[in-house]
């Protein structure tokens, strides 16, 4: 059997004979919402945990929705973005603008007003909807600002549109403060959807909690758009560890979440018991490199895990390992239609669900695909004589958190270069207590330091860290600061090595 | 009741690797225990069980001692 032929049978022996018949590639959302009315109709499909729609019911009203979009004045590929956690009202926008020929540009509901204005900015942003509860933090949006409360609306068709019309502007990390927005067909979000209907065990009908931000790629395409692909029903999610708790009341079948918070629930089971997680049949884990250690806790708990690879630019999904007690290490198969070549030991992808490009961003989206088209995914692979592929090191410089946060050192070391100082600096990976937290080295300027004691050297590079963290996210800040006394280990051009042998 | 002891065993009970010995009223959430938010809700789902309250929004808490005054003042 030759290895496409190989890649394909490995994903379809998931799909029973009546999952094959049912499930086939669509090309539009548009496509998608008309095939789960159809097939699903009186199924559930959202619920907030009090009122529940059935997919008929949530297809009129995104149909409701998109003639609001209509009469606020909107035209085809406008952008619009969703200032909001993951309710159902940010769900039915979601699918309201997409399928109503807009471009979506969904928003972490974390974000400071400063971000959200220059992403606004960034991204030409139409018209801003906002969540209720983040009302004030929108008013420093510029531009058209609406409420995301249900409207008062005659309902209008969708679109006219092709696999080839935009959908999607979807945040990716960049090595600027501000992310990149990566710019998604139809055609290439669905691919990422239709992937993610691969999975082990049962595939229709299964209840999820919407966890992760439809701002991810994977909370929107695997957390959110395959759930409907397949007739399940999601529960809003406004609070994640409201959403914790209250699994015994939810019922989940199947959580997509990162490893971070995968350790959280077979933590909370073994103090609570299996009672706690007993409705639970799949774990789907990404965004961040899963320990063996804990596919195995979570196989003891009779849980399944699923795990796999992907980038926000080739819409969620490149390899899918459904056998992950087997290859812990491994990121699975390549999905069928995603092609692979390595180039230098470099991962590179063509295929219908790739990005068109970063918005607004020639030079970085030049940089990310070759003469060729292919994209760079910068991670190095390998694959096994089964035709599993491994990554063995990344040649982008980003440390991925086990909350699935991406950092880029070189953003968080230009703000330490700003002080005198600091001669010299590397940010990177440690571990605190057992826990993943970003580090910062410094080598300091020694008529900076003069003669002060270690310990007055310590609380000067200290009080350095605290004034760069008061100006980042959470989720960037600097846990732990080490004063050298040695130079570093430097390259060929005297610089920083990333890799200091540590 | 110690409000100090109890957290200390919530923390020890969420993350068993914890060095309790290390722990202090001073110790930072972030750079002493390591804790992300993440980390942080899953030490605030526990706090809520075993002290019958409920956290309201964005956890603030920088220091150990910053969550026993919170405790103490809901317990009393």
């Amino acid at each position: 059997m030759d290895r496409l032929q190989k890649q394909k049978e490995y994903f379809y022996a998931m799909f029973t004979q009546e999952e094959k018949e049912l499930l086939n590639y669509i090309p539009t959302v548009n496509g998608l919402l008309a095939f789960a009315c159809a097939q699903y109709a009186e199924r559930p499909a959202v619920s907030d945990g009090t009122v529940r729609y059935t997919y008929r019911a949530l297809c009129e009203r995104v149909a409701v929705r998109r003639g609001h979009l209509r009469a606020l004045g909107l035209r085809q590929g406008d952008r619009v973005a969703v200032f909001s956690p993951n309710t159902m009202e940010a769900m039915e926008l979601y699918l309201a603008i997409v399928t109503g020929g807009y471009v979506s540009v969904m928003l972490p509901a974390a974000l400071d007003g400063n971000t959200l204005s220059a992403l606004c900015q960034k991204f030409q942003v139409n018209c801003l909807f906002y969540d209720e509860a983040l009302r004030e933090t929108a008013q420093t949006a510029p531009g058209q600002k609406v409420s995301t409360v249900y409207p008062d609306a005659e309902p209008a068709e969708p679109a006219e549109l092709t696999k080839d019309t935009v959908c999607s502007i979807c945040l990716t990390g960049g090595t600027t403060g501000v992310p990149k927005g990566a710019v998604m067909t139809h055609g290439a979000i669905m691919r990422g959807a239709f992937n993610g209907c691969f999975t082990p065990g049962e595939t229709l009908y299964q209840r999820y909690i919407a966890i992760l931000p439809l701002s991810h790629i994977f909370g929107l395409v695997r957390g959110f758009l395959s759930c409907l692909y397949t007739g399940g029903l999601i529960f809003q999610c406004r609070d994640v560890k409201a959403a914790f708790t209250q699994i015994p009341v939810y019922k989940p079948n199947v959580l997509v979440i990162v490893p971070e918070m995968a350790e959280i629930l077979v933590t909370l089971t073994k103090l609570k018991g299996k009672g706690f997680s007993e409705s639970l049949k799949m774990l789907v884990i990404g965004a961040a490199p899963v320990p063996p250690r804990l596919m195995h806790e979570i196989d003891a708990l009779g849980i399944g895990v699923v795990a796999g690879y992907g980038l926000t630019e080739g819409a969620n999904l490149t390899s899918g390992n459904k056998e992950v007690l087997r290859k812990p290490e491994s990121m699975g198969m390549v999905y069928p239609e995603q092609q692979t070549k390595v180039v230098d030991g470099e991962l590179r992808i063509k295929g219908d669900n790739l990005m068109l490009g970063y918005w607004g961003d020639k030079a970085e989206t030049a940089a990310a695909f070759d003469e060729e088209g292919w994209l760079k995914t910068g991670d190095l692979v390998r694959f096994d004589e089964d035709g599993y592929i491994y990554i063995t090191g990344r040649i982008k410089n980003i440390i991925v958190l086990g909350n699935g946060e991406n950092i880029s050192p070189e953003e968080l070391e230009k703000y330490f270069y700003k002080y005198d100082a600091v001669k010299d600096c590397l940010v990177r990976q440690d571990t605190v207590n057992g826990k993943q937290v970003i580090a910062v080295e410094i080598l300091p300027l020694k008529a900076a330091v003069g003669e002060k004691s270690d310990a007055e050297t310590q609380a000067l590079f200290q009080n350095i860290t605290d004034e760069v963290n008061a100006q980042l996210p959470s989720y960037k800040q600097i846990a732990k600061t080490i004063v050298r006394k040695e130079d570093f280990k430097r390259t060929n051009a005297m610089k920083v090595a990333r890799n200091q042998g540590v | 009741m110690n409000v100090f002891e109890e957290l200390k065993k919530i923390i020890q009970s969420a993350f068993p690797e914890t060095d309790l010995d290390a722990i202090t009223e001073k110790s930072s959430l972030k750079k002493d225990l390591g804790l992300d938010s993440l980390g942080m809700m899953m030490v605030a789902i526990l706090i809520e069980e075993r002290f019958g309250i409920q956290f309201e929004g964005e956890l603030q808490f920088k220091t150990v001692k910053d969550i026993c005054t919170f405790l103490e003042e809901k317990i009393s």
